[in-house]
């Protein structure tokens, strides 16, 4: 049994939604989600070599998502995935009226701003133990609007390796390229009909609105974790410790 | 007998504040009144755009705090922070023009913007880009080719130009005299070749400081320019009061400073009384009067404390209140897409300092 955390945002949702199909193909792995909206896991503390809850609120909402757990216990997991943290874009980037090197610093910054370099600090300072990253999705193209990027998404992925994950071992994994347009934007279909994170504070509306399309949906979460599947497994089959030497 | 009875002259029943032992001597410096007596109202409506020295940053920023239109018209995208933006220029002026130091300069700029001139095709080659001569610190690195450089200048000078057109007040503040010409063409920089970027060559850059007379005549000339872009448009013209980093005049710094801050604050006088358009806001008599004992100054004797510029602002807007009985503003938080981390003042003349002895 290959036993997987994940901690995210609402972005995971689509995962978590895709994970009895997954796992019904796969049933060496188990998928645990710590997963709160927005930047709720920052009260995420490393605490008596756990990660663990410190607000009544996030332990609620950690149980609800894991299953009753509020902490992270380290050893009770062979690795670890960030999913959902960093590197949205937005609708009024115009990468021709900005210089590239502030387009680089611009896109380093929402990742710097975001939890993901916190949470894999924090994890890699409980353990040794493979870690992958994954930004939030780009976001749905939806036909009118033509996506715009600060960088070329192989650009950006490479950066953010090598600038946010490479100082603490961490793998960054590149969304699926059949779920690309153009390394601009998600395929349609994959933005339709996404679903919210299970919130243990207040009703979780069925699935989104129609025009959101910045969360990604079921199929999505299992194109993803298809494509994630064999690199995690690999990982693991070269060792526990080869992603953080 | 009694005394013969004083005829009436225009030294009698003056207010308070004209006589220096009644507006000055015994008065608490910190609550003198009426150092500015404005000449038309700036409201929270009026879009105002500003340029100029490092000082000029204090005010673009002390106006958005106050809720006024500070008008920025090439902006970052959003959810930037504050340090990144202004790391690469966004947000120090109205335009990422960097600094602005003399009259001169600032038509040159205005010339290029408003299409009455075309800027030289000189670029300064760096060791991994190309710097911009006319603005060589706006990014931390130098541009990736010299398309790039052209083309956000071209940006700069579109932004430069919607915000003289948009603007209903226009703040420059003077900083300097000393200056550094290409002499083929006769551009100007901002910053002498070799300091911060480029080559100096002594065939190719000049050393020209700006007397009075060209001084004047070239800020006349930048008003003018702006008015014809735009009729409504009105200019409030300030004096750094931040002294020269270095001087290449052969004088004392301190001698130099002297003379070039006499310079513009007399030609910043003479055009707020002779043009109807303009005013003066006495920002340098604010920090460097004798009066305030030089307690506006950090201990370099040089850069202008947190305190001295809130005192300069609070007078900004309490003479302004004061004046036209407009309600008094107080600091409001920034706007959302303004981080909220701590504001440093870009300053591209302190590069020269640099170049001095230590100690």
């Amino acid at each position: 049994m290959i036993r997987l955390c994940i901690i995210g945002n609402s972005h995971a949702a689509a995962l978590k939604r895709a994970t009895d199909a997954f796992r019904a193909d796969h049933p060496e792995v188990r998928l645990s989600f710590f997963a709160a909206p927005s930047r709720e896991t920052a009260a995420l503390e490393v605490t008596d070599g756990r990660y663990a809850a410190s607000t009544p609120e996030l332990a609620a909402q950690l149980r609800l998502t894991s299953g009753g757990h509020d902490d992270i216990v380290p050893s009770e997991y062979d690795a670890f995935l960030v999913y959902g943290f960093g590197g949205r874009g937005d609708f009024s980037d115009n990468p021709r009226l900005l210089s590239a090197a502030f387009c680089r610093a611009v896109a380093l910054e929402r990742v710097r701003r975001s939890l993901l370099p916190r949470h894999i600090a924090a994890l890699r300072q409980l353990t040794h133990a493979p870690i992958f990253a994954a930004l939030t999705p780009l976001p749905g193209i939806d036909g009118i609007r033509k996506p715009r990027r600060l960088m070329r998404y192989k650009a950006e992925m490479a950066m953010v390796q090598a600038q946010i994950c490479d100082p603490h071992g961490v793998t960054l994994c590149p969304q699926p390229p059949e779920s690309l347009v153009k390394g601009r934007a998600t395929r349609a279909e994959f933005a339709a009909g996404s679903q919210p994170l299970e919130n243990a504070h207040r009703p979780t509306p069925g699935t989104h609105d129609r025009s959101e399309r910045r969360h990604m949906n079921a199929a999505y979460g299992r194109v993803w974790l298809e494509h994630f599947w064999p690199r995690l497994r690999a990982t693991l089959a070269d060792g526990p410790k080869r992603a953080a030497e | 007998m009694s005394p013969p009875e004083q005829s009436p002259h225009p030294y009698t029943d003056l207010p308070a504040h004209a006589y220096w032992r009644s507006g000055v001597g015994g008065v608490e410096p910190l609550r003198m009144q009426g150092l500015w007596q404005p000449k038309f109202p700036i409201t929270p409506a009026d879009p105002v755009a500003t340029y100029g020295s490092c000082f000029a940053q204090h005010i673009g920023r002390a106006l958005r705090a106050r809720g006024h239109d500070w008008l920025v018209s090439e902006k970052p995208p959003r959810r930037v922070s504050g340090e990144v933006a202004r790391r690469f220029g966004y947000r120090l002026f109205s335009a990422r023009t960097g600094n602005i130091y003399t009259p001169t300069l600032l038509l040159q700029w205005l010339r290029w913007a408003l299409g009455e001139a075309t800027p030289p095709d000189t670029v300064w080659p760096d060791e991994s880009g190309f710097r911009d001569p006319f603005r060589p610190r706006i990014e931390p690195d130098p541009f990736d080719s010299v398309a790039e450089l052209e083309k956000l200048r071209a940006v700069t000078l579109r932004a430069l130009a919607r915000s003289v057109r948009k603007a209903r007040v226009f703040v420059f503040t003077l900083g300097l005299t000393e200056r550094w010409v290409e002499t083929e063409t006769g551009c100007e920089y901002p910053l002498c070749p070799g300091t911060s970027a480029g080559r100096y060559d002594p065939d190719r850059h000049a050393f020209a400081p700006l007397d009075y007379p060209q001084a004047h005549a070239a800020m006349q000339a930048a008003l003018d320019l702006m008015r014809a872009a735009n009729p409504r448009l009105r200019f409030l013209l300030t004096v750094s009061p931040v002294p020269l980093a270095a001087t290449a005049s052969g004088q004392h710094v301190l001698t130099a400073t002297s003379g070039a801050k006499a310079t513009l604050r007399a030609v910043a006088g003479a055009l707020a009384g002779a043009r109807a358009d303009t005013d003066y806001f006495p920002s340098y008599e604010m920090i460097t009067s004798p009066v305030f004992g030089g307690q506006f100054f950090a201990p370099d004797r040089r850069q202008v404390t947190d305190a001295g510029v809130a005192f300069v602002m609070e007078r900004f807007f309490g003479d302004m209140a004061a004046r036209f009985d407009l309600p008094k503003t107080a600091d409001s938080p920034p706007p959302p897409d303004a981080a909220a981390d701590p504001e440093e003042v870009i300053c591209d003349e302190e590069m020269l300092a640099a170049f001095g002895p230590r100690g």
